[in-house]
């Protein structure tokens, strides 16, 4: 799959209330513990209360590397992507 | 349109980036393509150096051969730019920094020689490229906790080195 996101991309996102719980299938941005600020696709909440994070191409980081995150390292939900040729929505309601 | 003109704001005042495709393969960052490339700059100094002194620059295989040189010096240079960014801007993070507060400043040194030597043929400055890089490589083994030697490389230019010992 090529990747949802290229390099100079802007992304346009909404910062998510601390009470607020992600779906799962958001595009997210995680303030990441080893990998900085990424962008990821929000997996299933653990029964921890951790979340997982998943890649949308084949060359994204395995989920096993990004661990898990906690519901406060995800800062918010990405809504749209500007990109040089198109603006397109990243929110699937 | 609208791409256009968040790239002007960014110029300005830079919006924070975030990494939505981690380099793979994760994890593997190795300083020797960039030393390998910085010799390249040296031995091809050497050659262009060596044509001019001994051959006839009106030939066109001379011409051929300069040319050459410098698009393949020019490659290289930017190599070495290139892959030193990618370590310092993918690999040291806050621990890197803190063990090796100079390593920016280093760095920004290769940067600077690395545009010299693509600008210039002087010898002097692709030397302080190799040792810059080797300052690099030192630094770049050290945060891995494996220790590094200085050898002459078995092959033209025959600088010294840095190697990691595994």
């Amino acid at each position: 799959m090529r990747p949802l996101l290229e390099e100079g991309d802007f992304i346009l996102f909404h910062r998510l209330a601390a009470t607020k719980v992600p779906k799962p299938g958001a595009i997210v941005i995680v303030h990441h513990e080893h990998l900085g600020t990424i962008v990821k696709l929000l997996g299933e909440e653990t029964p921890s209360g951790r979340f997982k994070l998943a890649g949308l191409s084949v060359v994204s980081t395995e989920a096993a590397h990004l661990g898990q995150v906690k519901r406060q390292d995800i800062v918010g939900q990405a809504m749209v992507r500007i990109s040089r040729h198109s603006v397109l929505p990243l929110w699937a309601g | 349109m609208l791409h256009r003109l968040l790239q002007s704001l960014d110029s300005i005042d830079p919006f924070p980036q975030a990494q939505a495709h981690c380099d793979i393969p994760c994890k593997i960052y190795d300083p020797s393509t960039a030393l390998i490339a910085a010799l390249s700059v040296v031995r091809l100094m050497d050659i262009m150096k060596e044509k001019s002194a001994g051959g006839d620059m009106t030939s066109l295989a001379t011409q051929n051969t300069m040319v050459r040189c410098v698009m393949r010096k020019e490659e290289e240079a930017e190599k070495v730019k290139h892959e030193v960014r990618i370590i310092w801007g993918d690999y040291f993070k806050a621990p890197q920094f803190e063990a090796f507060p100079t390593a920016s400043d280093v760095v920004h040194k290769i940067m600077l020689l690395g545009s010299a030597c693509k600008q210039g043929t002087s010898r002097a400055d692709g030397e302080a490229l190799v040792e810059a890089v080797n300052s690099f490589a030192e630094m770049f083994w050290a945060t891995k906790g494996i220790e590094t030697t200085k050898k002459t490389c078995p092959y033209p230019p025959s600088l010294e080195v840095v190697y990691p010992v595994l």
